[in-house]
């Protein structure tokens, strides 16, 4: 699989306090890659290492397959981007604002309506960026970043801001880009949005990469359980316990079994009903996104 | 590889509607408005200062607006210029653009210095053409008997040259720190210390100074233009204008 960012054990500290600890990132090629990481854990500095905001001391950074060193221009001209807080200049109108852009990247003039329509910002094209709202800006710098039709999006807290309907715009917009063949490097902190847009995740502690893969791979991986009501809910734990079963007590009503597969589901149901257990409820749960990140970050 | 003039075309987009820039033009004007009137007032009231060369005198008033204030107009819009990034938070993305910095900052320097030459210009047109209104509408003042324009054209040479300087010093500070006081605030000090320590020797190694130099040599008819000082002063803006691309190439993005 072809990878668009590749880090090969990158390192980088602020003075002396080390900020990313040997990093290795792959992003593929055509994914939306989310990338996660509690307050603190190197996220905001590992993007500024690949846009050339920071520098590495070692050429370890290659995005398109090249060093970035040595080819930041040429890589920065695939690249669209949306650090933290959009850069937007408040003096100017939304259309000013990506007229401005135009002039670097030379490209037709129907480009800025053609954006301002995608952001949903056509209606307030001429309107001074000073008095747009949070989730106004929040799109305009959106639209800033995909201007130039970049083949790379790097995206730091995109929906921030957004109120619901935005973030599913946004939420469109980008899977539509995904599916016009652009990679999308994402972090964010809404890790609901993440599971919902992200085939691929890296998570990140400390500047040390936890995990990175599919996502779902990631959720496949993790311990799933079952939540059962039984009419005789000590009776059901000694036979299961017997089984070899971990069984935990939720509620005075509730039992939480962890079940590895469909065998051990199949088997679980047998035991309870030839010892006569009658069951009430039961219900399949697995972690989801969130579970395994504060699993994961917490540990 | 995107060019420098695409460069400089994007940051002239960027001074859209930042006032700063408009005064830079507005002052020549309200100068010139000011002056114009009250010259007209004083021939009305026959106080002409009839035996001295009407040019001069006529002149001298709007050079001590001009010598006094147009530092502090430069200060302004060096940090104005300066502010845009600042306050917008700009310097993050104009780094990830394809092009290099040093497009990105020349253009701006490019943008500073055009502007003090359009109102230099404007002030040396208007000065010239109320100064022949006048003759044509007071005869008896005299303008017409002298032509000093040699004189009025390096005095104007000499104040642009010493304003690059001025910018530069600025603009250095503006781009490393995004603070109104000290940009500013530090201009209106150094024209009152150049006006106080201006009969030192070393005087010309003030650039603040060699404004009010520019006056007196004015006014001794003197037609030098790369005089000492203005040397020196050429020598402050590239030493201050390399400076400050240095600070922002190594500007750090937090």
């Amino acid at each position: 699989m072809e990878t668009i960012i590749k880090t090969t054990d990158l390192n980088f500290s602020f003075g002396k306090q080390k900020v990313i600890d040997k990093l290795c990132l792959e992003v593929p090629k055509n994914s939306i890659f989310g990338f996660l990481g509690p307050n603190g854990a190197g996220k905001s500095t590992t993007i500024k290492l690949l846009l050339g905001l920071l520098h590495s001391s070692e050429s370890n950074i290659h995005l398109f397959g090249k060093d970035l060193r040595n080819n930041k221009n040429e890589i920065l001209n695939k690249v669209g981007n949306l650090i933290e807080s959009p850069t937007i200049y408040r003096n100017l109108t939304a259309s000013e604002n990506l007229l401005y852009l135009n002039k670097i990247y030379k490209k037709e003039t129907t480009r800025i309506e053609e954006i301002l329509k995608i952001i949903g910002l056509w209606e307030h094209r001429n309107k001074k960026a000073k008095h747009f709202s949070t989730g106004m800006k929040q799109r305009l710098g959106i639209g800033m970043a995909i201007f130039h039709n970049p083949e790379l999006v790097i995206l730091d807290e995109p929906v921030n801001g957004l109120d619901p309907a935005g973030v599913f715009e946004i939420r469109e917009l980008l899977l539509r880009l995904q599916n016009d063949g652009k990679t999308i490097f994402i972090s964010s902190h809404i890790l609901s949005e993440i599971e919902k847009l992200c085939s691929y995740v890296g998570i990140i502690k400390k500047g040390v990469m936890l995990f990175q893969g599919e996502i779902n791979s990631l959720i496949s991986k993790t311990i799933k359980y079952i939540e059962i009501q039984t009419n005789d809910n000590t009776r059901a734990i000694e036979l299961l316990r017997k089984q070899q079963y971990l069984v935990k007590i939720k509620t005075n009503d509730i039992l939480e079994i962890e079940v590895d597969n469909k065998n051990s589901f199949n088997k679980l149901i047998s035991v309870l009903i030839t010892n006569e257990v009658k069951i009430y409820d039961i219900e399949k749960k697995s972690a989801n996104l969130e579970d395994i990140f504060i699993n994961l970050t917490s540990n | 590889m995107v060019r420098f003039v695409d460069v400089l075309s994007a940051e002239i987009i960027k001074t859209k509607r930042t006032w700063n820039f408009s005064l830079v033009l507005l002052f020549p004007v309200i100068v010139t408005t000011i002056v114009f009137g009250y010259y007209i007032k004083n021939l009305l009231g026959e106080e002409s200062g009839v035996g001295s060369n009407s040019w001069i005198m006529y002149s001298r008033v709007f050079f001590q607006f001009y010598y006094l204030l147009y530092p502090l107009l430069a200060a302004t819009i060096a940090f104005s210029l300066s502010n845009i990034e600042h306050r917008n938070n700009g310097f993050k993305q104009i780094f990830t653009f394809p092009t290099n910095k040093f497009s990105i900052y020349f253009s701006k320097v490019f943008i500073l210095l055009f502007w003090m030459f359009c109102s230099l210009l404007l002030a040396y047109s208007l000065l010239v053409l109320s100064g022949n209104g006048l003759s044509y509408l007071f005869p008896q003042a005299g303008f017409q008997d002298y032509n000093i324009n040699h004189s009025i054209i390096t005095f104007f040479l000499r104040i642009f040259l010493t304003l690059i300087s001025i910018i530069s010093i600025h603009f250095f500070l503006s781009i490393y720190w995004d603070n109104f006081i000290i940009s500013v605030g530090s201009a209106c000090f150094l024209v009152i210390f150049g006006l106080v320590v201006n009969k030192w020797e070393y005087s010309y190694l003030i650039p603040y100074c060699n404004l009010q130099k520019a006056f007196i040599h004015f006014f001794q008819s003197g037609t030098e233009i790369f005089s000492k000082e203005i040397l020196w002063s050429i020598g402050y803006s590239i030493i201050f204008f390399t400076g400050g691309y240095l600070i922002m190439i190594k500007k750090s993005i937090k």
